[in-house]
């Protein structure tokens, strides 16, 4: 290995551009003080220097106007995608983006062998999943890096539109979505639409968007109103039926605590009480025995 | 995407030999949730099939589409089973891990079954199928001790969700031919999925049916309604992307599978027992698969306290209506005390 130095436009930083990590503060300063120590490591193609090490050093540089960069060539048989992956195998493998990203800068045939390489599956769509992820504007792409989202989650998130995605991602500053919320509001919104053939657009002013989004409230509130909005739309069943049995159970005056299995499955009501003497244990049977209480009972029962 | 590779193994059948227990009981059972009881002979793994919701795209470890080439070992297990608990009255289906039928000509496996279950004094063999490749059974001598069961479904499901799958009305056409043929016949509403016009479609698909199957040749009529496990649901959306049966209000249950709201169930499974009732009269026996107890109670004009209780009811239907095949008076006690075994 020679070490030389070439003017920045003289290397190739294809093959680094799957990286989406920021080049930190450390590593600017560090270069500014002392210009670049360790040189980067290139290999020679026919017209340029590709760099297959020291990507962050090479953004670095560029970053600070640095305008010669010390270099190393190395000459190897392996194909370049075994050699990067070898040589940055803990960064790559930092995310299901990262590892997408760094098999379409690579080039790399999308097939069993190069998917097993990176530790992702391989399956019958997985060719249109990558184009689809990889069509994302960076910002998107960042985001699914950032918050980790392994390729399964990625893929439930676009493969109905691409469009909920971003259209929800957009208003990431008014919500401050997490991983989980993202995930569960782009979701909801995807099956409503599927549900009721209703757009996206449609779907929004249903679950109130616009009007929670202009609120002049907290992040996370307007999170909280617009995903209890979105549970509403998605479940009207299942909440009409808890608010008729608690309109029901609320008419029983009964020294217990009365409560039932709200997602229905459980029939019944559940009468919990504590006593602590006679006269407690005989209020509350006597209450028991009235007729009309336990009419009110059985139709609470009834509707569970 | 677990198991990357599932549709691979459908398109070769493998024959592999008779290895451990094959015959068992129906893997979905669970205490709160009302299970017929019927026991499942493993003689076929995987399916040719692509049905949307199929729970082996969950399930199975190993993909390839099997049959167990053995009947002869396979019949002396159940030999050995069926004559251990002489007091019961067995159904043994086909159809656990797959179809019972789908590869008929290529395999003869059910023709062979059939011929060994007619000598079988307390067990009837249920082959339940989504395809019309009935043509190799019809000339088997069966003495009735065989059901064959479709999976039925709304011409619109069957053409969106149950993927090379025979066409509602080839299915139509296969049950005419196995009642010729003397056949009972079985027919599983189930999954029942909704949809924007369900009410209409499932009663002209109960019409049909009862157009070519009459009263007399009903084994069982069951009723029961789309569910899956919440992994299983991302497993839909990814594999079958037009799908949109995941899509509607559903909650989780204590065996943790998701379901049809209960109030939206109950509509629906009235709406199926009603018809049934029109259309088979009040003697066909009908059970609701994988229901809680306060479903049956809601919908059902039979109302079983425990899986013994309903496999009673089953011996109890057959010794009553087709005395020939169960001749012997079953007796509830021991269905109750052994339900679990
Ligand atoms: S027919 Fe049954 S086993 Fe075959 S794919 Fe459909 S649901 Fe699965």
């Amino acid at each position: 290995m020679m070490m030389l130095s070439s003017a920045v436009d003289a290397f190739n930083n294809a093959y680094g551009s799957w990286q989406m990590d920021s080049v930190s503060d450390t590593l600017l300063n560090s270069i500014q003080s002392h210009g670049i120590l360790v040189p980067i490591s290139c290999i020679k193609t026919d017209d340029s220097l590709t760099i297959i090490d020291g990507f962050k050093r090479f953004r670095a540089a560029k970053h600070l106007k640095i305008t010669h960069i010390p270099y190393a060539v190395v000459t190897t048989d392996l194909p370049p995608e075994t050699l990067i992956f070898n040589l940055h195998q803990s960064q790559v493998c930092s995310s299901a983006m990262h590892k997408i990203r760094f098999l379409s800068a690579l080039k790399c045939t999308i097939d069993s062998e190069h998917m097993s390489m990176v530790g992702l599956p391989y399956y019958s769509h997985i060719k249109k999943d990558i184009a689809k992820i990889t069509a994302l504007p960076e910002s998107a792409q960042l985001f699914l890096h950032q918050k980790g989202f392994s390729l399964k989650e990625m893929v439930n998130l676009i493969h109905h539109s691409p469009d909920v995605f971003l259209t929800v991602l957009a208003s990431d500053p008014f919500f401050n979505f997490s991983k989980r919320t993202l995930d569960h509001v782009v979701l909801s919104i995807i099956n409503l639409m599927k549900r009721h053939q209703l757009t996206i657009q449609q779907i929004f002013s249903q679950t109130q968007y616009s009007e929670i989004m202009n609120k002049d409230i907290t992040a996370s509130q307007r999170l909280t109103q617009w995903v209890a909005c979105i549970n509403q739309c998605e479940n009207p069943t299942l909440l009409a039926h808890q608010s008729s049995i608690h309109d029901a159970l609320n008419k029983i005056e009964l020294p217990a605590k009365l409560t039932f299995d709200t997602t229905l499955e459980h029939a019944g009501v559940t009468i919990q009480t504590t006593i602590n003497s006679e006269k407690e244990l005989s209020d509350f049977t006597s209450a028991l025995s009235n007729t009309r209480l336990k009419k009110q009972l059985l139709h609470a029962v009834s509707l569970t | 995407m677990t198991n990357s590779y599932y549709r691979d193994g459908k398109k070769k059948v493998d024959f592999v030999p008779y290895k451990g227990e094959k015959m068992d009981t129906c893997a979905t059972i669970h205490d709160e949730y009302v299970c017929c009881n019927v026991k499942v002979l493993k003689s076929v793994s995987n399916c040719p099939f692509d049905c949307s919701y199929c729970f082996l795209q969950n399930y199975l470890t190993n993909p390839q589409l099997e049959v167990v080439d053995d009947i002869t070992r396979l019949m002396q297990e159940i030999e050995i089973k069926t004559t251990a608990q002489p007091w019961r009255f067995f159904r043994i289906g086909t159809w656990e891990l797959g179809d019972s039928l789908a590869l008929e000509e290529q395999t003869g496996q059910a023709k062979q079954l059939i011929e060994h279950f007619k000598d079988i004094p307390n067990a009837v063999l249920e082959l339940k199928t989504k395809s019309n490749v009935v043509d190799p059974i019809l000339d088997c001598v069966h003495h009735q001790k065989t059901v064959v069961s479709w999976s039925m479904n709304t011409p619109f499901i069957i053409d969106t969700e149950e993927h090379k799958t025979a066409s509602f009305d080839e299915r139509i056409t296969a049950i005419k031919k196995v009642v010729d043929a003397g056949y009972l016949v079985g027919l599983h509403f189930d999954p029942m999925i909704l949809y924007s016009d369900w009410k209409q479609d499932y009663l002209k698909c109960l019409d049909a049916c009862r157009n070519v199957l009459p009263p007399e040749h009903v084994a069982w009529i069951s009723i029961g309604s789309l569910r899956f496990n919440p992994e299983q649901k991302r497993l839909i959306e990814n594999n079958f992307r037009g799908s949109d049966i995941t899509c509607q209000e559903m909650v989780k249950g204590s065996d943790n599978k998701m379901r049809y709201v209960k109030p939206m169930r109950i509509q629906m499974y009235q709406h199926m027992m009603a018809n049934i009732r029109r259309l088979w009269g009040e003697n066909a026996f009908v059970y609701l698969c994988m229901e809680r107890w306060d479903i049956w109670d809601k919908v059902m004009d039979i109302q079983p306290r425990s899986i013994g209780e309903l496999d009673f009811m089953f011996a109890d239907y057959f010794h009553t209506t087709f005395p020939t095949i169960n001749p012997q008076i079953p007796n509830i006690d021991l269905y109750k005390k052994y339900q679990s075994t």
